[in-house]
């Protein structure tokens, strides 16, 4: 079985993934991203002994990589080969010295996304793509790369790591993915994912996902028409 | 609202008023239509992407295949019968549940949409 969280498996896609059809860079956003921070500072905090607090101007100025990265959306596509510039996680690790007993990253983006992953696996903070600042909707200032990880690990728009020692819930977990407990189910590797279990999950996870969107949907329009006090 | 043959329903718009091709969305009760007329006959959908809820009103739309494609991401539907053909950014289209189909009938040239639909909020 192959393991989680290490970017060189074969084949290089997953069995059943399909390759992005689209020239440009797919960019999946589901939930952002917001207006444009005008004040971000790059901050680590938990169980560490220098809590992290760093403006976009030092943050790039942090000794950084480029390093090329294909990347997996649990949707099904892959998109092969993204360039990717930012500091190794392992720096930032370096820094902020976590506590012992610290055994997971809990990072955090903009509207209450978050991914935990464990520590000590491959990481990068990354604020280019392909030589280019990213863009606003690709996750600037900074996203997280997590090769040999679903995409929605991946945290755009990241604002805080938090390290932790007992597994946390993250965004997905909390939305019911459905696949296994954590804190590492083998099975949520990509390569070991059962394809069919996978389309069910989704059809499952988006019908309870457009409910809520359609909830909210009928709640503004009946609020904006006076039937509901706002 | 009109009542024929018992079951309540609202005419949304004549038949004779929708082109050919043409695509046009109605909001009735916070439920949002979208009215198609392919090959002569008309079809009713939510227009709203089952992969992240994009409203697809304004979608690429080849009237005669009947597909219409999100966006945001690609996915693709037949807005016939709301089957996913493709799935975001060309994945599988059967990671995603169908279109919602809305029931209609056609009387005296006018499109009735049906009330009291199977998830009771119209």
């Amino acid at each position: 079985m192959a393991k989680r969280g290490y970017p060189d498996h074969q084949p290089r896609i997953p069995p059943g993934w399909r390759l992005a059809t689209v020239e440009k860079w797919p960019i999946n956003t589901m939930h952002g991203p917001g207006l444009r921070p005008t004040d971000w500072h790059f901050k680590t905090s938990g169980q560490v002994r220098k809590p992290l607090s760093l403006p976009y101007e030092e943050f790039v100025q942090l000794p950084h990589i480029t390093k090329k990265f294909d990347h997996h959306c649990i949707d099904g596509w892959s998109y092969l080969g993204n360039e990717w510039t930012g500091v190794d996680m392992n720096t930032i690790i370096e820094m902020t010295r976590p506590s012992e007993g610290v055994k997971y990253l809990h990072v955090e983006g903009e509207n209450e996304y978050s991914a935990t992953l464990p520590l000590g696996q491959e990481l990068m903070l990354a604020f280019k793509r392909n030589g280019e600042v990213l863009p606003r909707a690709g996750g600037w200032p900074v996203r997280l790369v997590a090769p040999g990880e679903f995409g929605y690990k991946s945290v755009k728009w990241v604002q805080e790591v938090r390290f932790i020692t007992e597994w946390e819930e993250d965004f997905w977990n909390k939305k019911l993915i459905g696949w296994g407990e954590p804190p590492i189910d083998p099975a949520l590797n990509p390569w070991n994912v059962n394809n069919e279990e996978r389309k069910a999950g989704l059809r499952k996870l988006f019908t309870h996902l457009l409910e809520e969107k359609r909830r909210e949907k009928l709640e503004r329009i009946r609020k904006s028409a006076g039937e509901i006090p706002a | 609202m009109n009542e024929a043959g018992g079951r309540p329903s609202f005419s949304l718009c004549r038949t004779s008023e929708l082109q050919e091709g043409e695509r046009r969305k109605f909001v009735v009760n916070g439920n949002e239509i979208l009215l198609v007329k392919i090959d002569g006959e008309i079809f009713a959908v939510e227009p709203m992407c089952t992969h992240d809820g994009t409203d697809i009103t304004r979608g690429k739309f080849d009237p005669v295949s009947g597909i219409i494609e999100c966006q945001k991401h690609f996915a693709r539907f037949d807005i016939r019968t709301g089957i996913p053909l493709v799935g975001p950014f060309g994945a599988d289209g059967d990671t995603q549940p169908p279109l919602r189909l809305y029931k209609i009938r056609i009387e005296n040239d006018h499109v009735h949409l049906e009330a009291n639909q199977e998830w009771g909020v119209i």
